[in-house]
This record gives structure tokens, C-alpha cells and sequence, in this order.
């Protein structure tokens, strides 16, 4: 027995070691975040701003606090928030390859801004966001939003009507083809104005989010954030299948509309203000479940909010090296970098196998 | 198992030979010659060859400039049927045409053949009221939304040309097939503000106005050159960006395209002039704020229902008031939705340029009215 607990306690410690390392790799590649852009700025004069005293030239404040801070900002949530609404879909289903998209709710974010985008120009007569229209980000992020939380609400109403997970599961990916398909008729009717600012939409960017718009951003991520930590037991208590749940105590319905409405905001949240990043949210979870070889909440939440943030300050660097100019789309970033380092972690850490 | 390897590998054989790859020869070296007056001089995406009261016409795209990307016989009644090798062949003057863009229109009516049009594409859209009404009086049918066309109404009202925007990667087999002349029309393609309007001659060509429109085009190039001419001697010349951003990307027409040549051309220095390209550049947010934050000027398209000012520019993006051009409220735009900027300026370069001159050295050009392009209030 206290074989068992001394084993244990080492690997808490190895546990929190770890934790260590990640956060300061993450602070560190925030600021070098801050520091590397397609301008060259000096890094003394990085500083100098940061700590409010200014420096060099007069456009390099305004790119430092004003560009580069909200970005790395964005991303580090982002990051988090993808993760974590990845690793809720993935307990929920006990599916590894479930993820924020799973339900349709990036699909209704996409249907949202197609609408204002395409639709709004396209049937002269329905046009009330016209005009307004999309040169505003803030109606972006509104339009998105009310398709994703649209699509969230009826998965949620469905949820509490049918039990079984694979039912939810099912008519989740089910309403994703009808959203898609949906966006596919508003883009074959499209003026290639709008469809090119769709598809750009579509790429996804870190950089769509103003401080203003974080004052509603960052509380929003936040609060999905401490939601997540809050579902830790009950998330665990799930991994054992419904049965053992319910015989711990767990109501596992509930449980299970909660883990739907947390994860759904959270990706509402992030596709409506940085388009459909949706890959880091499958790919995250998997990071963490191989670098701590555990599939314990306890370990995996913040080893989830940590790996997430590093993957996408990571790619949020590379898109922005000064060779790019900046020419790269960070959708396109987060899979080719990352889908090779989940492939990588998981042949090194093979942790599959022993499941 | 063999047998449906050997049928598989029969079959694609077959189907390859049908489709034999279109045939590009060489003109009649003898016959035609380079020296119609409607050869152009400053357009590249089309060259003429004359022979008498017959043309082949060679289309040329920005992105293959090798090969013609298609060649079209135009012939008189007097044609006898010689097979021309699969190019198209075409009988002039054309007396019913579609056109699937709407600044064709206008070089039609530049040369008064506007009855000719019987068919368009995204009516919804035209700004300008003589084009309305065109469509109001039921002369001429919708026959295409978005990029889209209506096939079989296409088809029905039999057009003798459909006129085409050409797009990279984009063909026009169905309509091909369904034996409709279809001319690929790129005059937007053009980086150079005369060689967009230089397209008229083709026009000409097509509906027998040949003369006519070399006319209105040694017009209009007259009155840019001389424009050109005038900005060239101001004293000044101010700096200027261009576009806007979205998702952290710039968009700026390049040092080599049709908007950086109308600022030049109207005596101001775009900031991006060094670079080479004809289309449009993609640059980092950060870097065009490095660079553009001191020029004096700014100019951009937008598409609004509503008056567009300076808080809209503001919602749009908080970082747009650092800029010295917002400052000091020089912001040049263009409103597409309330002005037929892409239905008649294609036509009108030396408008443009005057709005521009008329903005840059108010003091060369007194007395002009801006039409497209105006300072935001």
C-alpha cells in the first residue's frame, strides 16, 4: 500500500515538474512571440515599449501593444479553449477522434458568416445586414456567434431529449452536413468578392481580435476555462462508461449537457472571433494524454490548456516569421505543424498501446 | 481479374483518344497581316490579324502568355466553310450578345450597341440607371447569378457570342457543348488603366464599329496622356497606400498593376511602387503599419448601402486612427454600390485619373467634378 502511494506521490512530482516546464516554455514563446514579427524591431526597443516607455520608431508601439500583444493574446486562449472543448468532446464520446467540430458547431459559425457575407449581396431583398456588412469584424463576430450558439441549442435541446451519447454524437455530425451543404449553395451563388472574403474568413487568424473585442473574448474563454476545471471529477467519473458513473453518483446526463454547453461556447467563442481552427482542439488532447501518459482530468485539463497554448503560440510564431511576410494563414499553420508533432509525440510515447 | 485490368486499361485508351487536345497552329503567315488599326498597343490580351474583312483574333491570358488561350476567326458573309482546325469561327457583326460582366455593357453602348445585348448575368447588382432600365424594359434576360449561368436559358435565347471574364482555372466547356460561341472578354485582366479600355477595339471588331471604336479609344487615350502630362509637372508628390486589412493581411494592388500605374501616372508616389507585380500583394498588418503610417494619402474601394466615414473606418479597425492619412482626413474612396465603378470605369480611365489629379494638386485641375473616386468626409 505504500508502495502504491509512494509511486504515486513520485508521479505527482514528475506530474508538477512538467507543468513547470511547459509554463515557462509557454511564457518564453509568448515574448518570443512579441519580439519576432515581419518588422524587425530591435529587442531592447521591444522592451522599452513593453514596460511603457517607448522607443524608436513611432509605428513600433502601435505594432508591439496594439498588433502583436492582442495576437499572442488570442492565440494562448484560443489555444486553451480549443483544447480543452477538444478533450470534453473526446471524454464525452470516448472517441479519440471527436473534436470541436464534431457537433457542428464551427459548421454553424461558418453558416452564420456566410449568411452575412454571400447571402446579405447575393438575394438583394433579404439584404438587411447589407452594406454594414462585413467590413465591420464586429458583425462577423456576432453572425458567427449566433450560428454556432444556434446549432449549440439544438444539440442541446436534442441532448436532453435522448440519453445516448452516440445518438448526440450522430445527429451533431448529421446537422454539420446540413450546414455545410447549406454554405455550399450560398457560395455556388456568390459573387467572388464575397466568396473570396469567405474563404478568407475561413483560413482562421489570431490577429481578427482588438483589445476592445477582448473585453469580451478573454472573460468569455476564461469562464469556459474554470467551467472545465470545475467538470475534472465528474469528466473522470465518465471515462468509465455510463454504468460506473451513475453507480459513483454521477448524474451522467447532466454531466453530459454541461460538457456540451462548456465546450460548445468555447468553440462558439473561438470560431467566431478567429475563424475555423478547429484541428488544434482534436490534436491537443492527444498531446497531453502522450506527454503525461494518463488519461486522468486532473492531469490532462491543465496538461490540455498548457500543450494548446504552446501548439498555437508556436503557430502563431512560424506564420509570422519575417521570411513569410506574414503570408501564411494560420489555419493552414496548425496543421501542417501540427499534425506532425501529434504524430511524433504519439510514436514516442506510444501511450495507445497500453490503453 | 486480368480481364478487368486489361477492359480498365481499354477503356482508358479509348477515352483519351476521344478527347483530342485543342489544335493551335500558326495563321496563314501570307495572307494575314499585324497592321489593322485595331491591333492594340497597350493591351496585351488580345492581338488581331487581318486579312482583308476577315480578323483572327488571338486571346491571350495573364497567366500563360506562351500560347493563346484561344483564337477566334471572325469572317463576313462572304466566309466559305473551310475548316479552320478547331478554332472558333465567328460571323460579324454579331447582332445578339450575352455578356457576363457587367462593364461589357458599357463598351457596347460606347459604341452604341447596346440593343445588341439580349442577355446578363447578376442584374441585381448594376449601379448605373441606363443599365436598369435596359433590364426593365424585358429586352434582355438574367442568364446568370454569381459566377453561375443559366444553362438552358442560355441556350434558348441562342445568343450569337457569350462574352466571358475569364478566370484562372475556370472553363466554359458546358456552354461549348451546347454550341454557343463563347468569347473569353479580359479586359479587367489588363494592368495598365489604357489597356482595359484599349478592349473596345475588339468590341468594334465583333459588332462591325471597327472604326468607331478605334475613334472613341485614340479619344480616350488622348484625354489620359494629356491628363498624365499635366500631373507630371506638379511639384509635389504626395505618398500613398492603398487598401485595407482583414484577418491580420493587407491587401495592396501591386507596384506593376492597374491602380499603382493611376497613382503614378496621377503625379503621387505609392509606397509599394518597387514592387513588380501586376495582380495584388498580401502583406503582414504590422508591416504595412510600419511602412504606410506616415504617407499622405490613402485610398480604398468599399461597398456600402449607407455613407461610409470615418467612424465606419474606425469599427472596422481601432489601429486605422494611428494613421497619418486618417488624421489629417485624407482618405480617398471609391463607393462601389452607389457608383458604377466596375460597370463604367473600365471605360473612363481618364476619370479616374482626373478624380485622382483633381485630389493629389487640386490646383492643376480647378474645375473637376470627381465621379468615382472622392476625400472622405
Amino acid at each position: 500500500m505504500t508502495e502504491i502511494a509512494a509511486t504515486y506521490q513520485s508521479h505527482q512530482r514528475k506530474y508538477i515538474a512538467r507543468f513547470l516546464i511547459m509554463g515557462l516554455a509557454a511564457a518564453l514563446i509568448f515574448i518570443v512571440n512579441i519580439v519576432f514579427g515581419s518588422v524587425h524591431i530591435p529587442v531592447s526597443d521591444v522592451f522599452q515599449i513593453l514596460l511603457g516607455q517607448g522607443g524608436g520608431k513611432a509605428s513600433w508601439e502601435g505594432i508591439i501593444l496594439n498588433t502583436r500583444l492582442p495576437q499572442a493574446v488570442t492565440a494562448t486562449l484560443a489555444g486553451a479553449a480549443l483544447g480543452v472543448s477538444g478533450l470534453m468532446m473526446q471524454t464525452l464520446f470516448r472517441n479519440p477522434l471527436a473534436g470541436p467540430s464534431v457537433l457542428g458547431i464551427s459548421s454553424g459559425a461558418s453558416l452564420g458568416v456566410a449568411l452575412l457575407m454571400m447571402a446579405a449581396t447575393t438575394i438583394p431583398g433579404i439584404s438587411l445586414l447589407e452594406g454594414s456588412a462585413f467590413g465591420g469584424n464586429l458583425s462577423v463576430v456576432m453572425a458567427a456567434f449566433a450560428g454556432a450558439l444556434l446549432v449549440l441549442f439544438i444539440i442541446v435541446a436534442l441532448a436532453s431529449r435522448y440519453r445516448n451519447n452516440i445518438t448526440i454524437l450522430i445527429i451533431g455530425i448529421m446537422i454539420a452536413y446540413v450546414v455545410t451543404a447549406i454554405v455550399g449553395i450560398l457560395q455556388f451563388y456568390s459573387m467572388k468578392e464575397n466568396l473570396q472574403s469567405f474563404v478568407f474568413w475561413g483560413l482562421g487568424s489570431f490577429a481578427n481580435v482588438s483589445w476592445n473585442e477582448h473585453l469580451v473574448f478573454m472573460p468569455i474563454t476564461f469562464m469556459g476555462l474554470c467551467c472545465s476545471i470545475l467538470m475534472i471529477k465528474p469528466m473522470n467519473a465518465m471515462l468509465l462508461g455510463d454504468n460506473y458513473a451513475r453507480n459513483l453518483g454521477i448524474n451522467t446526463k447532466k454531466v453530459s449537457l454541461i460538457l456540451i454547453l462548456v465546450s460548445g461556447f468555447l468553440v462558439a467563442a473561438v470560431t467566431a472571433y478567429c475563424g475555423p481552427i478547429a484541428f488544434l482542439g482534436i490534436a491537443v488532447p492527444h498531446l497531453s494524454r502522450n506527454l503525461f501518459r494518463t488519461s486522468d482530468h486532473l492531469v490532462n485539463i491543465p496538461g490540455t490548456m498548457l500543450s494548446g497554448i504552446l501548439l498555437a503560440l508556436l503557430c502563431n510564431l512560424i506564420a509570422r516569421l519575417p521570411g513569410f511576410d506574414g503570408a501564411l494563414p494560420i489555419n493552414a499553420i496548425t496543421s501542417i505543424i501540427g499534425a506532425p508533432v501529434v504524430i511524433w509525440v504519439i510514436i514516442r510515447h506510444n501511450h495507445y498501446q497500453k490503453m | 481479374m486480368k480481364h478487368a485490368v486489361v477492359v480498365l486499361i481499354f477503356s482508358l485508351l479509348l477515352a483519351a483518344s476521344c478527347t483530342s487536345p485543342e489544335k493551335k497552329g500558326e495563321h496563314d503567315a501570307a495572307n494575314f497581316h499585324e497592321k489593322s488599326t485595331s491591333n492594340p498597343h497597350i493591351a496585351k490580351g488580345f492581338k488581331v490579324f487581318q486579312n482583308g474583312n476577315n480578323h483572327i483574333i488571338e486571346i491571350y491570358n495573364p497567366w500563360d502568355t506562351t500560347s493563346p488561350a484561344s483564337i477566334i476567326h471572325l469572317v463576313d458573309d462572304t466566309y466559305k466553310n473551310i475548316e479552320p482546325g478547331g478554332e472558333t469561327v465567328l460571323k460579324v457583326p454579331v447582332k445578339s450578345v450575352v455578356c457576363m460582366s457587367a462593364s461589357q455593357l458599357s463598351y457596347l453602348q460606347a459604341i452604341g450597341e447596346i440593343e445588341a445585348v439580349t442577355g446578363v448575368a447578376n442584374a441585381a447588382y448594376f449601379v448605373s440607371e441606363d443599365i436598369k432600365n435596359l433590364i426593365k424594359s424585358g429586352k434582355v434576360s438574367e442568364v446568370g447569378v454569381g459566377d453561375q449561368f443559366k444553362l438552358e436559358e442560355m441556350i434558348n435565347l441562342g445568343p450569337d457570342v457569350v462574352l466571358v471574364s475569364p478566370q484562372k482555372g475556370q472553363d466554359f466547356q458546358a456552354l461549348t457543348n451546347a454550341g454557343l460561341t463563347v468569347i473569353p472578354f479580359g479586359e479587367y485582366l489588363e494592368s495598365h488603366p489604357l489597356g482595359r479600355a484599349e478592349w473596345i477595339k475588339f468590341m468594334g471588331l465583333l459588332t462591325g464599329k471597327a472604326e468607331l471604336a478605334n475613334q472613341v479609344f485614340d479619344s480616350i487615350s488622348n484625354r489620359y496622356n494629356n491628363l498624365k502630362k499635366l500631373a507630371a509637372a506638379a511639384e509635389t508628390r504626395p505618398t500613398v497606400i492603398s487598401g485595407k486589412q482583414y484577418g491580420g493581411f493587407w491587401n495592396l494592388p501591386g507596384g506593376n498593376s492597374y491602380e499603382a500605374r493611376f497613382l503614378a501616372d496621377a503625379g503621387a508616389e505609392y509606397i509599394w511602387s518597387n514592387d513588380v507585380s501586376t495582380g495584388g500583394i498580401m502583406l503582414d498588418f504590422e508591416t504595412v503599419y510600419d511602412r504606410g503610417l506616415q504617407a499622405d494619402f490613402w485610398r480604398f474601394l468599399v461597398y456600402s448601402a449607407d455613407e461610409f466615414g470615418y467612424e465606419d473606418l474606425l469599427r472596422e479597425d481601432a489601429r486605422y486612427a494611428d494613421f497619418g492619412a486618417f488624421k489629417e482626413k485624407k482618405i480617398i474612396f471609391c463607393n462601389s454600390m452607389k457608383k458604377p465603378f466596375y460597370e463604367k470605369s473600365l471605360l473612363e480611365p481618364h476619370v479616374i485619373l482626373a478624380d485622382y489629379i483633381h485630389i493629389f494638386h487640386p490646383e492643376l485641375l480647378p474645375g473637376h467634378q470627381n465621379v468615382y473616386y472622392e476625400l472622405m468626409k
